[in-house]
């Protein structure tokens, strides 16, 4: 199960998730599924989604057995 | 069948033009309310909205053409789906190109994922469906004596199965995640 705080830096940053998108250059539905935690992503989204929030791969994505 | 009076029908493609209206105004909000995901709920309940109403249009257009008496219900009816259909297509067309517009990939590592998951299953679910075609043709024609399956139908039932079946799988997978 993986949940991830990426709704959390997002509200913070003040982005939506169009935005967050844009940024990241991939298609909202994308974000969407990632917030979700139902998309686990390639780690060099997972990599340029942790930069634009300011943070890391680790504290963004949060694995549980 | 219950039979509707024409004042009755007339009543309810008016209902559905106002649920059209509805969705219209409720994608306008959302239009409005950047960042949050245009919810699938609102393209299925447009969807179904105007194939409602283009159904009752055509019904209504092809019974007061050909009298009421006439046999134009199904053919109005699968008119009146078709054209929806376009409709809507052409609608959620639309919506991509401006998506293009605004800079957003038409594909990502998602939808390339999902692509070669349904790919994958079209392909071995396909398989199968072609072996189990083979088996009709050598074992249940010849041995069995089941009805001829000539190579025209057989042909255009297996692109079938592995269009719809590819179509199909795509949505699943999209929606499932």
């Amino acid at each position: 199960m993986m949940k991830t705080r990426i709704k959390e830096l997002r509200a913070r940053y003040d982005l939506t998730q169009e935005d967050l998108a844009r940024k990241v250059g991939v298609r909202r539905e994308t974000i969407v599924f990632l917030e979700k935690g139902k998309y686990n992503p390639s780690l060099r989204l997972a990599h340029r989604v942790a930069k634009v929030l300011n943070t890391t791969i680790e504290e963004l994505f949060i694995f549980e057995e | 069948m219950q039979s509707f009076t024409s004042i009755e029908i007339f009543i309810y493609s008016m209902l559905e033009i106002d649920n059209i209206m509805l969705e219209i105004k409720n994608i306008k909000l959302e239009k409005n309310n950047r960042g949050e995901r245009m919810k699938s709920r609102t393209l299925n309940r447009l969807w179904i909205a105007v194939t409602a109403v283009v159904v009752v249009i055509a019904v209504i257009a092809f019974w007061s053409k050909l009298g009421w008496e006439s046999r134009a219900l199904l053919p109005s009816v699968i008119l009146g789906i078709v054209i929806a259909n376009l409709f809507v297509f052409s609608w959620v067309l639309w919506k991509r190109m401006q998506e293009k517009k605004a800079d957003f990939p038409t594909k990502d590592e998602r939808t390339m994922y999902i692509e070669g998951r349904a790919g994958h299953y079209t392909v071995m679910i396909g398989l199968w469906f072609m072996l189990g075609l083979m088996w009709y043709i050598f074992l249940g024609m010849e041995v069995f004596g089941w009805p001829e399956l000539k190579a025209l139908p057989a042909l255009i039932i297996s692109i079938l199965v592995i269009a719809i079946l590819n179509l199909g799988l795509r949505w699943y997978f999209g929606r499932k995640g």
